[in-house]
């Protein structure tokens, strides 16, 4: 398996084995060759197999706590590929898979879905935490979360899953104080002054105990108390989010959570302005920091302007404020060292193209002959076909300003 | 009219004219592409016509002429240039130097239909849909190339 040099947190180059994923053949995706940087992002327009792919590599990752997971909630799929994926990416679903020309390969190994699916595995630690595209539907409509026994059987495992871990989060450390939002000793401080500006206008998240059931609600200073069914689109998109990030980013001198390296998020900018995907992208530069592996879908061309920047900073030698700079966050002892973290960090861009396959756009080069790569995969191409067209009309115009 | 006959009715470049691509230098040709050369008609190499008489301005590089069949042709008016952010309004004041020169010293090369386009030398530092983007369609010049394909002048 080839070699590379990536760095850990104290700057010192360590060779690596790449991480690689590849598919063949499964629903849309025809040829989906990937291999993992400490950042991977996957672009591509809707029902190219982004999604699927990301819960392929969460079964992969967590083969044996997914089925245990599965069967202590009495899910059954007798053992054969198809009705497994019925209940594991939802139903209606067991047909992506082709048994005569569906394949997988991990880390350069094939792997046998129809063996995989039969295996008794269930005693290893869980790597991967995913949180998925749906995951304003773990809250329930008074503002709880859902459980996994909520959910309909056919339901995709990565909702039920994330919904189910938050719903502990919050019944037990969490839970417990007052404020879920802010929390003094969760998230950075810088990390909560741009959440308090970009997001929360300065509200709480408050837990009311005052009925027979727990409830989120959005409060501030004046006894406004806001309940999850009147919070804006954003807030009820990123509250699950949040708390996904908690559980990911435990309160104690620990960087990571127990066992997990990789952290999957579909399409993060989901319902949120640009403001709070700035913010977003602070809070990745942060799970990047812990040395999580950092897997995201996106449709946001500010993601992969982040990727762009980095690049370009590194390339060119840039001091770590640069990266701060970029968030207009003032340069701090905690900032700096995101910002000379995420210098060091290989990040991988990938387009999911309607054809079936995949491209590496990394080099993110706006000026490259592949178009793919130039719009990077279609996020920055109306923008630039706009200013082509504006262009062309204000050089066409018959008297010369 | 046709492109030859603007070019030597522009006092300025008579008797620069060169066929096909042959006004253009030899290391920046490569970074044009042609698949159809009959449709060409010609080009200017403007910097090197204009240094002597112009010798502090900053001076556009090329013309390059596209036959439009009966039509009037198209001049491709190019620069190649380093296309990092800070290039973007050296560029801008290029193309303002070229729009007045075509305005008053050659209103013949100005009445044909027109392009204007970047070649980047080396990486473009800027991206598709940025402020500069903006900035440069707003003057008439599209995002930088690094290889300018002139059968999509059509």
């Amino acid at each position: 398996m080839p070699k590379h040099n990536t760095y850990d947190l104290n700057g010192a180059r360590r060779a690596m084995a790449y991480e690689t994923l590849n598919l063949r053949h499964i629903g849309p995706i025809q040829e989906a060759d990937i291999r993992f940087g400490d950042l991977t992002v996957l672009v591509g327009p809707q029902a190219t197999g982004k999604s699927i792919f990301l819960q392929f590599l969460k079964l992969l990752l967590d083969t044996g706590p997914i089925f245990r997971t599965l069967r202590k909630h009495g899910l059954d799929w007798s053992k054969e590929a198809r009705d497994f994926l019925e209940v594991y990416l939802g139903e209606g679903t067991g047909g992506l898979w082709q048994p005569s020309k569906s394949e997988i390969s991990w880390r350069g190994d094939s792997v046998r879905l129809d063996e995989l699916v039969r295996s008794k595995k269930k005693g290893e630690a869980e790597k991967s935490f995913f949180i998925p595209a749906q995951r304003v539907l773990t809250l329930s409509r008074d503002g709880w979360l859902r459980p996994f026994t909520d959910y309909k059987a056919g339901d995709p495992f990565t909702v039920r899953d994330f919904s189910e871990k938050l719903r502990v989060l919050m019944e037990t450390g969490l839970g417990r104080a007052e404020a879920v939002y802010p929390q003094p000793k969760r998230l950075k401080r810088e990390i909560r002054n741009l959440l308090s500006l970009n997001i929360f206008s300065n509200f709480h998240l408050q837990i009311d105990r005052t009925g027979p059931q727990k409830r989120l609600l959005l409060a501030d200073d004046h006894k406004t108390k806001l309940p999850f069914m009147v919070w804006s689109a954003g807030q009820r998109e990123f509250v699950p989010l949040l708390l996904g990030l908690y559980w990911l980013l435990p309160p104690t001198k620990v960087t990571r959570r127990g066992s997990i390296q990789w952290v999957m998020i579909e399409e993060l900018e989901m319902g949120l302005h640009p403001k709070a995907i700035e913010t977003m992208l602070v809070m990745i530069l942060d799970l990047l920091w812990r040395g999580y592996r950092v897997c995201l879908s996106t449709h946001s061309p500010h993601v992969l302007d982040l990727v762009w920047a980095l690049r370009m900073l590194r390339e060119n030698g840039a001091e770590p404020k640069a990266v701060m700079r970029i968030f207009d966050v003032k340069p701090g002892p905690t900032t700096l060292k995101l910002g000379e973290a995420a210098l060091k960090k290989d990040a991988k861009v990938y387009y999911f193209d309607p054809d079936g396959k995949t491209r590496d756009i990394s080099a993110l080069d706006p000026a490259a002959v592949d178009k793919s790569e130039a719009g990077w995969g279609g996020l920055t191409e109306l923008s630039g076909r706009v200013a082509d067209v504006v262009a062309e009309a204000v050089a066409a115009r018959g008297e010369l300003e | 009219m046709r492109f030859r006959e603007a070019v030597e009715d522009t006092a300025a470049i008579r008797g620069q004219y060169r066929e096909g691509l042959q006004g253009v230098r030899n290391v920046d040709r490569s970074r044009l592409s042609c698949a159809t050369p009959r449709r060409l008609c010609g080009s200017v190499d403007l910097d090197g016509a204009l240094r002597l008489v112009h010798p502090n301005d900053p001076r556009w590089d090329y013309a390059i002429g596209v036959s439009e069949g009966v039509q009037n042709d198209t001049v491709i008016w190019v620069e190649v240039h380093p296309a990092s952010s800070c290039h973007v309004e050296e560029v801008l004041r290029k193309l303002q130097w070229l729009k007045d020169w075509l305005r008053y010293d050659a209103p013949a090369m100005g009445r044909l239909p027109r392009h204007f386009r970047w070649i980047a030398t080396g990486t473009v530092s800027f991206r598709r849909g940025s402020r500069e983007e903006k900035k440069i369609a707003q003057r008439g010049l599209r995002f930088p190339v690094k290889q300018l394909d002139l059968d999509s002048f059509r």
